[in-house]
């Protein structure tokens, strides 16, 4: 019940407002019509009784006056002949004649009654309502005396029939009436529910839209609907005014405001350009300059020094100063380098240009070699260089070389402000975090300018007496880059007696080291990995440029590393030659006059020829992304780090190995001993010949120009390769294998690496 | 009141009378015997003249009485003189008793008169000098209505019944009731 109750609610309260008001309207008609009809039939109802009750009376009246002779008279036969005129009467159920003793004289029942009638109990006047029936007592009076007493019974047939018709009328009324309610409802409704649901409309198509110009229809009439649509129009209209205005508002802003941003970018273009320029400018012969300064100390140290009489002292004086001035041209040039990369890279990070590699970096072996290469600095001026690495953990990622840069920035420093004792750097992780403390003995720093050093162009001491000794970017950079990596840096300081700079960067979710696949022939692997990436005697590199002096440098330099040098003059001749001599490696300038260096490297790594050549860029141009995306392995500024280079061209030549799988044959007439080298070595990636060690076996194996050669020195000794050496081909091949010797003996993995023997002929 | 109870109670005797002594010359052990008779008779008198009108003229003021005369033998005694003590139509009922009809002006006080079985003879004079009166007579002999008597009491189904001539009444100038004629066995001459 309280379900349905509360259904017929919310049906309710869900319903348009047009079927609210119908709803209403034919509600409120359905009841006052069947309150003013039950009124009606309840008068009509009553009025009629009383006539009833007035005509059994009369009826009473006439029965009693007719048979008063015959009670009179004691003539039961005549009062009932009286009584049997109530035939007429269908509605007289039974008439009863009493005497004045109570007892019936005379009785009348109609026929055919459901229910059999019988003489009612005897009162001398009064009238009864009971079960849908009416009992008039009436006395029988002569000359004013009661001589009986008629009863009789009204089925009041006439008056339920009545009802019942009234029922009918009712009911047909109350269907035609609320038809013509919901008509007249149907069509009055729309008065008040219309100018509602146009403002629903249009109010929901606002919202839906966000046109502020569209605008209710105002029906016309001045009610407080009429009032509510102008009102709501009114509102439209302010809305959109101030829509409109605010429009032209944030237009005018924005327009300013690209305006201003249009401005802003041109001059940030300018100024790259200009950075660009200069450092192009400045670097191209700055790198000649380093570089011949360099050749000329070595060919002085190398050549001329050893050749000539030093013994006369003017010579002598004469080459101890020309020595001396290559050394300084060679440190400025050096410190110019790092001022010009210090001054660019601050400008790449103002312009949030900086590129940052994600690679995984063991920090303390960056932390180790940044050590190793900056000691000469102290070692210079007799100070030490204490390093100490706690804790197994220091793998994140991260940008090594920028990373390297920190520590040689910090060390570098401490270095300069130091002039005696000298620097304790400890590098420790948690497992966590990494965490590195550089205490110096230096001069220590003011704690008001602790937080300073680490601004822009912020130099302790005074820089007119103190002579500057770097650009003052150092701190600020290294700040940024230890941010980059998540971690922060700081200084503390006791003025006089040091400073300490501390920073920590926390490990990237280090995953350790994947386990080594195979475990037995342990001591195999590094024999392998050193004979298939060691020879760079065997490899050779292709230098294009357009700057002779860059290419005779850099030629100069790697012929010293003994590797295989062809040069290209131009983008076009660097691309033939890459073609046609296959080198291991290309070094290629990006600034060259008829094809550029990308428009080189794209085509490189769209020629199946070349595709494999690894690319070094070597540019003044920083766009390392975009190098890198067109395909280089990696990419050097000018002026050019040598140690950066080389370190660059094994890194490549070495990982340039996998897509042509090192070649390995293992020969041994046992077929169990050589199926587990084969295993091993196929676990290092390796393509593997196996081969029992029979010649012609072995010769087609070698035709294969495998890298190297395991060797069962029982069963193949050096003869036998001599032997084939004779045949077309193999010899040249021999003579640039690298062949391993196998022992045999009962614990093959312990005594290999003790009696394995590499012979490089 | 129970009439009915008196009226079955009388009945028996009524029947009695009837049947022994038809027209025996009255004893005043018959007429000991028929006393319940004549109560019920005395009532239906009585009733009669309730259901009587008589023409105005016939009464010598508005509230004049009216008269019912017994004559000659008298079978009622005292119970007739009880219907004295009622009035009827707001007029006084009184009782004479006609011992015989030397005189003219015997009758002008009544205005039913009525004429036991016993007395044949005076019935016979009394029906011819009625002419013109407003007087009903009321007889209790086989044929009396038949020969111009009113009314007549008879005995049909063992009960007490009566006849009415309504030529008779017709001529004396009173309106029976049409209730009483209902009741009524009519006769005419």
């Amino acid at each position: 019940m309280m379900k349905a109750e509360g259904r017929t609610k919310k049906l309710f309260r869900d319903m348009s407002i047009s079927g609210k008001l119908m709803a209403i309207i034919m509600v409120t008609s359905a009841v006052a019509l069947l309150l003013a009809s039950a009124a009606f039939v309840a008068n009509d109802v009553l009025t009629y009784r009383e006539t009833v009750m007035s005509d059994t009376g009369i009826l009473a009246e006439i029965i009693g006056s007719n048979s008063a002779a015959a009670l009179m008279f004691n003539d039961p036969q005549a009062a009932q002949e009286v009584l049997l005129a109530l035939y007429a009467e269908p509605d007289v159920r039974s008439a009863y004649i009493f005497d004045t003793d109570g007892e019936v004289f005379a009785g009348y029942e109609r026929q055919g009654l459901k229910s059999p009638a019988s003489p009612p109990n005897y009162q001398v006047e009064g009238h009864m309502f009971k079960n849908g029936r009416l009992v008039l007592f009436k006395s029988i009076r002569l000359e004013g005396e009661t001589i009986g007493v008629v009863a009789i019974t009204n089925g009041l047939g006439e008056l339920k029939e009545r009802i019942r018709k009234y029922a009918g009328i009712v009911a047909v009324v109350l269907a035609a009436s609320l038809m013509v309610a919901f008509v007249i409802s149907n069509r009055l409704q729309a008065l008040i529910s219309s100018p509602v649901k146009e403002l629903a409309r249009i109010a929901h198509e606002v919202t839906q839209k966000k046109d502020y110009s569209l605008r209710a229809e105002p029906h016309g009439a001045r009610d407080e609907l009429g009032l509510l649509m102008e009102g709501f129009n009114e509102m439209l209209a302010e809305i959109e005014k101030r829509d409109q205005n605010l429009e032209g508002l944030v237009e005018t802003r924005t327009r300013e405001l690209s305006e201003a941003f249009e401005r802003l970018k041109e001059v940030d273009k300018l100024k790259t350009d200009f950075l660009s320029t200069v450092s192009h400018e400045l670097r191209t012969p700055l790198t000649s300059v380093l570089g011949f300064a360099k050749i000329i100390k070595k060919k002085l140290e190398d050549t001329i020094v050893p050749n000539i009489d030093t013994t006369e002292k003017k010579i002598g004086r004469g080459v101890r100063q020309v020595s001396g001035n290559i050394n300084i041209i060679i440190d400025e040039s050096m410190r110019l380098t790092s001022l010009i990369n210090d001054v660019l890279d601050i400008a790449k990070i103002e312009a949030g240009k900086m590129e940052w590699k994600s690679e995984d970096v063991d920090l303390s072996e960056v932390f180790l070699k940044s050590a190793e290469s900056i000691k000469p600095l102290f070692e210079q001026k007799g100070l030490y260089l204490e390093t100490e690495v706690q804790g197994a953990e220091f793998v994140l990622s991260g940008d090594r070389d920028k990373l390297v840069q920190v520590f040689t920035n910090i060390m570098g420093n401490a270095s300069k402000f130091t002039d005696t004792g000298g620097l304790h750097c400890i590098l420790k992780s948690d497992g966590k975090t990494v965490t590195g403390r550089f205490a110096d003995t230096g001069s220590g720093i003011p704690e008001k300018h602790l937080d300073e050093i680490f601004d822009r162009f912020k130099q302790i001491g005074d820089t007119l007496t103190d002579k500057p000794q770097g650009t003052g970017l150092g701190l600020p950079i290294s700040k940024e880059i230890i941010t980059h990596h998540g971690g922060r840096i700081w200084a503390e300081s006791i003025e006089g007696s040091g400073t300490t700079f501390v920073f920590e960067l926390p490990l990237a979710s280090a995953e350790s080291p994947a386990e080594e696949p195979v475990r037995g022939h342990k001591q195999l692997i590094p024999a392998i990995e050193s004979a298939v990436a060691g020879g760079a005697e065997t490899k050779s590199i292709l230098v294009a440029d357009d700057d002779p002096a860059v290419r005779a440098l850099l030629k100069q330099e790697l012929l010293e590393k003994k590797y295989i040098i062809y040069e290209a003059k131009n983008g076009s001749e660097a691309i033939a030659k890459a073609r046609e001599l296959k080198p291991d490696l290309i070094l290629l300038d990006i600034m060259m006059p008829d094809v550029s260096g990308y428009d080189v490297l794209r085509v490189l790594k769209h020629d199946d020829a070349t595709r494999l050549i690894p690319v070094i860029i070597i540019s003044v141009i920083e766009d390392k992304e975009k190098g890198i995306t067109l395909g280089a392995s990696d990419y050097v500024t000018k002026p050019v780090d040598e140690e950066r280079l080389f370190s660059g061209i094994s890194r490549v030549l070495k990982s340039a190995v996998p897509p042509k799988k090192p070649l390995v044959m293992v020969v041994d007439p046992d077929s169990v001993s050589r199926g587990k080298i084969s295993a091993t070595v196929r676990a290092r990636d390796c393509d593997v010949i196996e081969s029992s060690g029979n010649i012609d076996e072995l010769l087609g194996g070698i035709r294969k120009r495998p890298d190297v050669l395991f060797m069962d020195p029982d069963s193949v000794n050096r003869d036998v390769l001599n032997a084939i050496s004779g045949t077309d081909g193999a010899g040249e091949i021999i003579s640039s294998l690298k062949i391993i010797y196998l022992l045999k003996g009962e614990d093959r993995a312990e005594q290999l690496p003790a009696s394995s023997e590499n012979t490089n002929e | 009141m129970g009439f009915r109870l008196i009226f079955t109670a009388v009945l028996a005797l009524v029947v009695l009378v009837s049947v022994e002594t038809p027209c025996a010359e009255p004893s005043r052990e018959d007429i000991a015997r028929n006393q319940k008779e004549y109560q019920l008779k005395a009532a239906f008198i009585y009733n009669f003249v309730k259901f009587i009108d008589w023409p105005s003229e016939a009464f010598e003021t508005d509230t004049g009485h009216i008269g019912i005369c017994v004559l000659g033998v008298d079978p009622f005694g005292a119970v007739i003189d009880k219907v004295a003590q009622k009035e009827v139509k707001g007029r006084a009922v009184e009782v004479t008793r006609v011992s015989g009809l030397e005189s003219e002006d015997v009758l002008n006080g009544c205005h039913l008169a009525f004429l036991s079985r016993y007395e044949p003879e005076m019935a016979k004079r009394a029906l011819k000098r009625l002419d013109g009166k407003s007087l009903v007579l009321v007889g209790e002999t086989e044929g009396f209505a038949t020969q111009g008597g009113t009314i007549n009491f008879i005995i049909k189904d063992n009960k007490l019944r009566f006849e009415i001539n309504v030529d008779a009444a017709e001529r004396a100038g009173v309106k029976i009731s049409s209730k009483l004629l209902k009741l009524a066995e009519i006769v005419k001459e």
